[in-house]
């Protein structure tokens, strides 16, 4: 009997409603006296039993619905969630004190994996068009206000001002830091890739992401407050320009002859360059004079200048653990190849090996820049801004809905970053590495 | 360097035609160093001054340093704060720290030497404290601490959120155990690691794991709003916090009129203001930038 009633249905759309069910019997809302405060949980039913009544119905005949039309219902889930949660707040709110907050509980939360299971199982049937509905419905809510008087909402209608200059920080710290990662780390996995001699440059790289934040703040703040005051814009780009140069010649001389100069440079580079990308991309204005002090172009001893070259140190381990081991998987046959087809090596790198590492090359890429974005919530540490401004603040008030209001929009920034590098892989993958 | 000289004094009487400043003001990451902090921006900006805002950067270690090394000009500090822990080679009896006049005194004396100026003292103190939930209290009859050494001591149900560092100062916990004579088993204490008086206070308001007493803070908003009461130390057991501005003497020196600015100021700023400011950052969730606005427009000092 149990066997007939399920058989032929999608098990992925089973799973879904089976959590989705789940869900009712959990608290959807705490109720706090003040934002501070323990709160009491209230289930589904005890909410609003329309809402609640009718997301049980949808969960149940999900399962026997199929393709566009399971999309269509999974939509009007999302919209009884929304409402369920809206009428909810609504009524506990009513007869509460001025500063009483509701905060989601679990059963809100874990209806978003049970709805992206509902989706899943939708789209493996009919593909995208049978996921509009997702879009379409949380529009619908936002635009309702659905989630208005929730905490997370209430503390965002606080710090309203400054909530987008955060964002931006935010991905402007991110972004800063990975561009230069990138730009040495890619040049440190080709080294780290040729042969026993560099396999330390993973070490190394490693041995960075050890170093707690705090700590590198710390130890940052007294050498760069100096720098900043002590030389100037144009004598630091000029250091980097005849360091680079110098390079170039004692090349001849011997690796650790490189390093010792490479060093020393490569980190002002990273000081003055990060320092002037943040500026670039970030919200306040940037500065350049090129005879005033560094600290004028916004290399200081708090601020951005420590927090992107930390996130820089960190963003490296899998940017050159990517491209050193996507070398390292070349076969030596192609190079083989290569070279009997009269390649120098630098045209064996470019047209051979790098191309053919490329897809691991931005699997490290993806995976720094979702790395990056987690940890840049550490940037508030040493006053730079960004998300982790509220988490921070959050955490040391004890509000929760004050660390959503920062922890929420840095995992949406995640998952897009993902998304957008994913598909950025796909367009720049040779067709025949695919 | 004397190219960088001409240039910062030029820079100096470039600005100083336009505007006073800019003053890099900063704060410690809690709920009323960022109060503190925004009400110095506002009163000085009312004032002609250019401020750049770096209020709630970081611990108290990573401020100090950007003090002292110039990267901001003024912060607000704890007497009580500066007296166990900026000045290691000096021996400081531990009487000064629990007279409020003296270590503010101390500390002023001592700093001066590292280039920092101590600008007036609010009289508030913001120090360690005992907190129990008001039911307990009224129960028990705990006003004191005194009073709480009679309930430990009784053999009563007792356990104490605190943070590590609470329990391992000789000047807090400690300190209380010694002037009250009572003594906490370890089995009497939930340590929470890195915790804050939020989250302890949260703890004894939840009954977490049957905890009834928590660390806190003289002037934590959140005490009432959670149905504690903080016991009085009229020994004067630990260490007295009063918050002052830090300057930087080169600020100081070259703005004097700071001093003038924000003296009265602090002067207001009593125990029981200084709660309620926080309070309502802290519990009624209002941005310290609008609370720190409306108190100094309710008091006549911005218009």
């Amino acid at each position: 009997m149990f066997r007939r009633v399920f058989s032929g249905l999608d098990p992925v759309a089973l799973l879904a409603a089976g959590l989705g069910l789940l869900t009712l019997f959990l608290p959807w809302l705490l109720l706090k006296p003040t934002r501070i405060s323990p709160g009491v949980g209230y289930a589904a039913f005890g909410l609003d039993p329309l809402w609640a009544g009718g997301l049980l119905v949808l969960w149940l005949i999900l399962p026997w619905f199929k393709g566009t039309w399971r999309g269509l219902v999974a939509g009007l889930g999302v919209l009884a969630w929304g409402g369920l949660i809206s009428a909810g707040a609504d009524r506990l709110l009513g007869p509460a004190g001025e500063f009483a907050r509701v905060s989601p509980a679990g059963g809100f939360w874990f209806s978003i994996p049970a709805f992206y299971l509902a989706f899943f199982a939708a789209y493996r049937e009919s593909g995208w068009r049978a996921t509009w509905t997702a879009p379409l419905a949380l529009t619908a809510l936002l635009l309702l206000g659905s989630f208005d008087r929730l905490g997370p909402t209430v503390e965002l209608g606080a710090w309203r001002s400054q909530f987008g200059t955060e964002v931006w920080r935010h991905l402007a710290l991110s972004g800063s830091a990975l561009l230069q990662a990138v730009l040495i780390g890619v040049p440190l996995g080709i080294l780290a890739s040729r042969g026993r001699g560099f396999n330390w440059v993973v070490g190394v790289t490693g041995f960075l992401q050890t170093i707690p934040s705090l700590a590198l703040f710390g130890l940052l703040l007294a050498p760069l407050a100096w720098l900043s005051r002590a030389m100037s814009l144009e004598a630091a780009l000029g250091i980097l320009v005849v360091g680079a140069l110098f390079i170039r010649l004692l090349r001849t001389v011997g690796t650790w002859a490189v390093f010792a100069v490479a060093l020393p440079v490569g980190v002002l580079g990273l000081v003055v360059i990060g320092a002037l990308l943040f500026g670039l991309l970030g919200p306040d204005p940037l500065r350049l004079a090129l005879n005033e002090p560094l600290t004028e172009a916004g290399v200081r001893g708090i601020g951005a200048a420590p927090a992107v070259l930390a996130l820089t140190l960190y963003a490296l381990l899998p940017i050159v653990a990517g491209t050193s081991a996507g070398l390292r998987a070349v076969s030596d046959d192609l190079r083989q190849a290569g070279r009997g087809m009269g390649m120098s090596p630098q045209q064996l790198l470019f047209r051979v090996e790098l191309p053919l590492a490329l897809p691991l090359v931005l699997e490290g890429v993806r995976g720094a820049a979702v790395l990056t974005i987690g940890i840049t919530t550490i940037a508030a540490l040493i006053g730079a801004g960004g998300l982790g401004f509220f988490i921070l603040r959050g955490v040391e008030g004890g509000a929760p809905d004050l660390v959503l209001l920062g922890a929420v929009p840095v995992i949406l920034l995640a998952l897009l970053t993902d998304v957008l590098l994913r598909q950025v892989g796909r367009w720049l993958t040779p067709r025949g590495v695919r | 360097m004397n190219k960088v000289f001409a240039f910062l004094i030029a820079l100096g009487m470039g600005l100083a035609l336009a505007q006073k400043g800019p003053i890099t003001i900063g704060s410690k990451i809690d709920t009323e160093g960022a109060v503190l902090c925004q009400m110095t921006k506002l009163v000085l900006e009312a004032n002609g001054f250019r401020v750049n805002d770096r209020c709630s950067f970081g611990p108290t270690t990573v401020v100090r340093k950007a003090l002292i090394s110039g990267e901001i000009d003024l912060y607000p500090e704890y007497t009580g704060t500066a007296i166990t822990q900026f000045f290691p080679g000096e021996k400081i009896d531990a009487a000064v720290s629990r007279n409020a006049a003296q270590a503010y005194a101390k500390a002023k004396e001592l700093d001066l030497k590292n280039g920092i100026v101590w600008l007036a003292a609010a009289p508030a103190n913001n120090t360690w404290a005992i907190a129990v939930p008001k039911t307990l209290a009224d129960k028990e009859g705990l006003k004191t601490i005194a009073d709480f050494a009679k309930y430990v001591n009784a053999g009563k149900p007792v356990k104490l959120a605190a943070s590590q560092e609470f329990v391992d100062r000789d000047d807090a916990l400690k300190a209380f155990e010694k002037v009250y004579g009572f003594k906490l088993k370890p089995e009497q204490l939930l340590i929470l690691p890195g915790g804050n008086t939020t989250q302890t206070e949260q703890a004894a308001a939840q009954g977490t794991s049957g905890v009834n007493a928590a660390m806190a803070y003289g002037t934590d908003g959140g005490i009432a709003a959670l149905g504690l009461v903080a016991l009085t130390d009229p020994q004067g057991a630990v260490a007295v916090y009063q918050p002052a501005l830090t300057v930087r003497k080169a600020v100081a020196d070259k703005y004097p009129e700071i001093a003038g600015l924000m003296n009265p100021v602090f002067a207001g700023l009593g125990e029981a203001t200084l709660s309620s400011l926080n309070a309502q950052v802290a519990v009624n969730g209002k941005n310290p930038a609008d609370v720190a606005r409306d108190y100094l427009k309710s008091k006549g000092i911005l218009k």
